[in-house]
């Protein structure tokens, strides 16, 4: 292709027209744009306002103070923030990796020549389309002490049960398998997408060539997937941090304070103990992580790129 | 040697599949058993199998469709009207500023087409708890507390973003020669939108739609931050059995499964669609 | 009906010069065709009479008017696509009555013309089928008959055959022919097929690079090319070209080469004088190269020895590819020559046909 040809295949792909119609395409891009700055960015400034603010509630009606510092350098005093944290931040780590192994064996598996390859496909998407309310109680009755048949099948194996719930050392991880069960399909349906993706040339060129079974996976089906593999952790990671509800119908943070997690404690100092003020600035510290994680993931897969395409 | 081998392999996938299947069917297959279950037997350690070590009862599920009908049909009407309208809504607007970013071309200063497209996707990435003190906030000075119109737009917003991830992916498919013969044989871009555009990427946009649907439907801390008893939804009605009354876990069953209902109609009959058309990898 | 004028055109995408200062001027009821390698402009130029592809300097005529700021749809044009691009969701009817509609014609007139149309194309019998279910062919014509139910002042088309079928292509060709003696609408046709070129163009205007080399009726562009360009594209197997030295003795202008001297018919040298001694660019096509027998000729002045490398039998035609003086060189052959690969043959240069061509700015010299 000569030069004319890039450029001229990819300013028709851009616009179908050279018309300066710079009105109608801000038309079409209008409603969204707005509703964008009003319900979202709009929101967040104000909570960054709020976060400096303190909030009175007098006739009915809300009144903002400025407080300066006040609210984070209470924060950042506050050992219940850092506990949060901790336990949001071993949620998103654990779990994500543990989903995206599983994810991605499961979608190697079902890619492959199997039977009933439409049946697994819709039963393992499934629990990602599950309201987390539901998904959560159905995690309490699967994980109950006394009654759950998790427990009873350790009982019938020989082993102790399980005060899955209850007991502070393993709440957490009891939230992360649940997590995990609703989640996992998310990194399942993104990797498979990307495997279908895969043109079934490479894979047959490198076994012509003699690549066999794990050569085959680390050499031509890891490297191609690489940008399915980004997409399904980034935006895991990113929705992971904002765990909460089936924290709330599980635990309710407990034991103690063993499983809130950040949205759960900004919601309570929020709307529970109604601090406004204080629950802003709690939230937008969830803010930071998410954008730092974002940012040194982002960073990584661009030096892996650049190491695996020079 | 190698045929041994090669159906070693295959006990082992088929192994794997059908632990993981184990493991996602059971607890539904837990939920709905338990909605047909005696108090005694929920109470009386796990009964797995009707008739065989209970005895299972619709009793729960006759009592919501008569004693507590009412208590069920205000969240599942809420719930319906909100997440059909935002779904509509966000699907719309999606569709229309996935077909302006795919089709014309944009600079509002440093920001191109797809920095737009970043910039409205990202919107995701923001914990829905930040904004939604700051709206508890705004609707309370626009009188919105405790409306479905509240968490219509709320919801609009949240989902918008997907709406228009996934409708670029499906317009970008279409080839643009047809939009410029219809622009050749006389119509408007908005006639070019309408009637050419439109009824090529229905089905595509009927996949956006259940699926923001599907989101709104399940959609529970804007939902409890922002409405109060008049607007409950169906996940705040779910969530308050357990705050209300303890855990009843025969009537939580029956609410369980019905909240799971639209989610197993959506991924039985669009399956081909939504492993398809649903994430756009490398763009 | 109207000719179309494009006034020093060009367009530019960023940095990239996709057409440069383009003239180029249709008459009303002609036939011209668009020629040129892929990214040589011409479907650019194409989409900038169209409407669909702003323009970055100069004007466009359509009749009298200055179209660049008008919309396709007021312009009053009809194209058909490269892959046809019917309205996938209607049927061919309403693909064809859609152009009419957007226009409020009268559904009565709609229905007649649609009718028509579909009568002329022999598509009568689809009207109620999706485009899905139609062949690549009838895909092409109801295309068409979107274009023609309209009546528009100028048709576009943008390398319409190129998605069918070499035999229907043909076909095709002759329907649009016959279509044209009979609606006598201006048209503007772009391909790169330099033989549909041939064929269709009343006029045909050869583009490389943006920049247009010739325009001309087919025949001119064919035995007088104006660049190496023109030369080597128009013609299929192209033009040989052979690096050679004019010389003169006694008043007789010489080609030579290592592998041959030719001698240049008197009636060509006049142009030629400037160039004694000098390195130039001789061209002369396959058809051209003939063996003795062929030629009834043994002109030793007229006659180069090549080795065989390869020979193509065609059925009506033998095409060998040889070498002389380090040069490849295609010649078309009667069937029943008998050569083999490896043998030397000697061919007559039918030299009356013979182009020079300066070696530095590939213009042609005679």
């Amino acid at each position: 292709m000569s030069v004319h040809d890039v450029a001229n295949a990819k300013k028709r792909k851009q616009r179908a027209t050279g018309f300066s119609e710079q009105r109608t395409g801000r038309a079409f891009l209008a409603p969204t744009v707005i509703i964008l700055l009003a319900l979202t960015i709009l929101p967040f400034l104000l909570t960054i306002i709020l976060s400096f603010s303190r909030v009175t509630f007098e006739g009915g009606g809300i009144q903002l103070h400025f407080a300066g510092l006040a609210n984070w350098s209470r924060l950042f005093a506050d050992e219940r923030l850092w506990n949060a944290f901790s336990n949001t931040l071993i949620l998103v780590v654990f779990g994500v990796s543990v989903q995206f192994l599983i994810g991605l064996g499961l979608a190697l598996l079902v890619n492959g020549k199997i039977k009933g390859q439409g049946f697994f496909k819709v039963l393992f998407l499934l629990p990602m389309l599950l309201a987390p309310i539901s998904v959560g109680y159905m995690g309490r009755m699967m994980f109950d002490y006394g009654r759950s048949p998790i427990n009873d099948f350790l009982n019938r194996v020989g082993l102790e049960p399980i005060g899955w719930l209850i007991s502070g050392d393993v709440a957490l991880l009891t939230i992360l398998l649940t997590d995990t069960w609703q989640w996992t399909p998310v990194m399942f349906l993104i990797l498979l997408v990307g495997l279908q993706a895969i043109p079934k040339e490479y894979v047959e060129a490198a076994s012509i060539d003699g690549a066999t079974g794990w050569q085959l996976f680390r050499h031509i089906t890891l490297p191609l997937l690489a940008s399915a593999v980004l997409v399904a952790i980034l935006f895991r990671t990113v929705e992971a941090f904002k765990v909460v509800d089936i924290i709330v119908i599980m635990t309710g943070g407990g034991p103690g304070l063993g499983t809130e997690s950040m949205t759960l404690f900004a919601y309570i100092a929020g709307l529970r103990i109604f601090d406004i003020a204080y629950g802003a600035a709690i939230s937008l510290t969830l803010f930071i992580p998410v954008l730092l994680g974002i940012g040194v993931f982002l960073a990584v897969a661009r030096r892996y790129r650049a190491s695996t395409s020079g | 040697m190698v045929k041994k081998k090669r159906l070693l392999n295959n006990a082992a996938t088929y192994g794997m599949l059908l632990l993981w299947a184990l493991i996602v069917l059971f607890p539904l297959y837990w939920v709905v058993t338990t909605s047909f279950k005696e108090i005694g037997d929920v109470f009386r350690g796990p009964r797995y199998i009707p008739w065989v070590d209970f005895i299972p009862t619709t009793e729960w599920w006759y009592n919501i469709w008569t004693v507590q009908r009412r208590m069920l049909l205000g969240p599942v009407f809420n719930s319906l009207v909100i997440a059909t309208s935002s779904s509509l809504f966000a699907v719309i607007f999606g569709t229309m500023a996935a077909y302006g970013l795919e089709r014309f071309r944009f600079k509002f200063g440093h920001m191109k087409n797809k920095d737009i497209l970043l910039w409205i996707v990202s919107q995701r990435v923001m914990p829905p708890v930040i904004t939604a003190l700051a709206l508890f906030i705004m609707f309370h000075f626009a009188g919105l507390l405790d409306t479905k119109l509240a968490l219509i737009f709320v919801y609009i917003a949240a989902h918008t973003p997907i709406a228009v991830w996934m409708m670029t992916n499906f317009i970008s498919q279409l080839p643009i020669s047809i939009e410029e013969a219809a622009l050749v044989d006389g119509a408007s871009r908005v006639q070019v939108f309408f009637r050419i555009v439109l009824p090529m990427v229905a089905p595509s946009i009927a996949v956006t739609f259940l699926l923001c649907f599907i989101f709104a439907w399940n959609e529970f801390l804007l939902a409890l931050m922002l409405t109060g008893g008049r607007t409950q939804t169906l996940p705040l009605l779910i969530a308050a059995q357990h705050f209300q009354r303890g855990p009843q876990w025969w009537d939580i069953s029956v609410l369980v499964t019905i909240s799971i209902i639209p989610a197993i109609i959506l991924v039985v009959s669009l399956q081909r669609y939504l492993i398809k058309g649903l994430i756009p990898i490398g763009k | 009906m109207a000719k179309v004028v494009l006034h020093e055109v060009t367009k530019k995408f960023g940095d990239v010069t996709a057409v440069d200062r383009l003239d180029l001027k249709v008459e009303d009821e002609e036939f011209i065709v668009l020629v040129g390698p892929s990214g040589c402009g011409k479907t650019t130029t194409l989409r900038m009479v169209a409407g669909l592809e702003e323009v970055t300097q100069g004007e466009i005529y359509i009749g009298e008017r200055p179209v660049i700021d008008i919309p396709p749809k007021d312009r009053d044009i009809a194209m058909v696509f490269q892959n046809y691009a019917l309205y996938p969701h209607m049927s061919v009817y309403d693909n064809i009555a859609f152009g009419l509609r957007m226009r409020k014609v009268p559904n009565r007139e709609i229905d007649k013309r649609v009718r028509q149309v579909a009568e002329l194309l022999g598509i009568a019998d689809k009207l109620k089928r999706k485009p899905k279910a139609l062949s690549g062919g009838e895909c092409q014509r109801v295309a068409v008959g979107r274009a023609i139910a309209r009546h528009p002042e100028v048709f576009l088309f943008d390398e319409p055959l190129s998605s069918l079928d070499a035999k229907l292509r043909v076909v095709m060709r002759a329907e649009l022919q016959a279509l044209h003696q009979e609606l006598k609408t201006t048209t503007i046709y772009v391909t790169h097929d330099q033989a549909e070129a041939m064929t269709l163009g009343n006029r045909v205007a050869v583009m490389r690079d943006g920049v247009m080399q010739q325009y001309d009726n087919p025949q001119t562009v064919y035995n007088n090319p104006v660049t190496m360009f023109v030369a080597g594209f128009m013609g299929s197997p192209a033009m040989n070209f052979f690096p050679v030295r004019l010389t003169g003795e006694e008043g007789r202008l010489y080609v030579v080469n290592s592998g041959f001297k030719l001698k240049v018919p008197q009636d060509k040298t006049g142009k030629l004088e400037g160039y004694l001694g000098r390195e130039v660019v001789f061209g002369l096509r396959p058809e051209n190269l003939k063996t003795p027998e062929m030629a009834h000729d043994h002109n030793p002045e007229a006659t180069l020895e090549a080795r065989v490398r390869a020979r193509a039998p065609l059925g009506d035609e033998l095409l060998i590819h040889a070498e002389t003086g380090g040069v490849e060189l295609v010649a078309r052959l009667t069937p029943q020559t008998e050569v083999a690969i490896g043998q030397r043959i000697a061919l007559v240069a039918e030299m009356e046909f013979m182009h020079i061509f300066d070696k530095d700015t590939e213009e042609a010299v005679c």
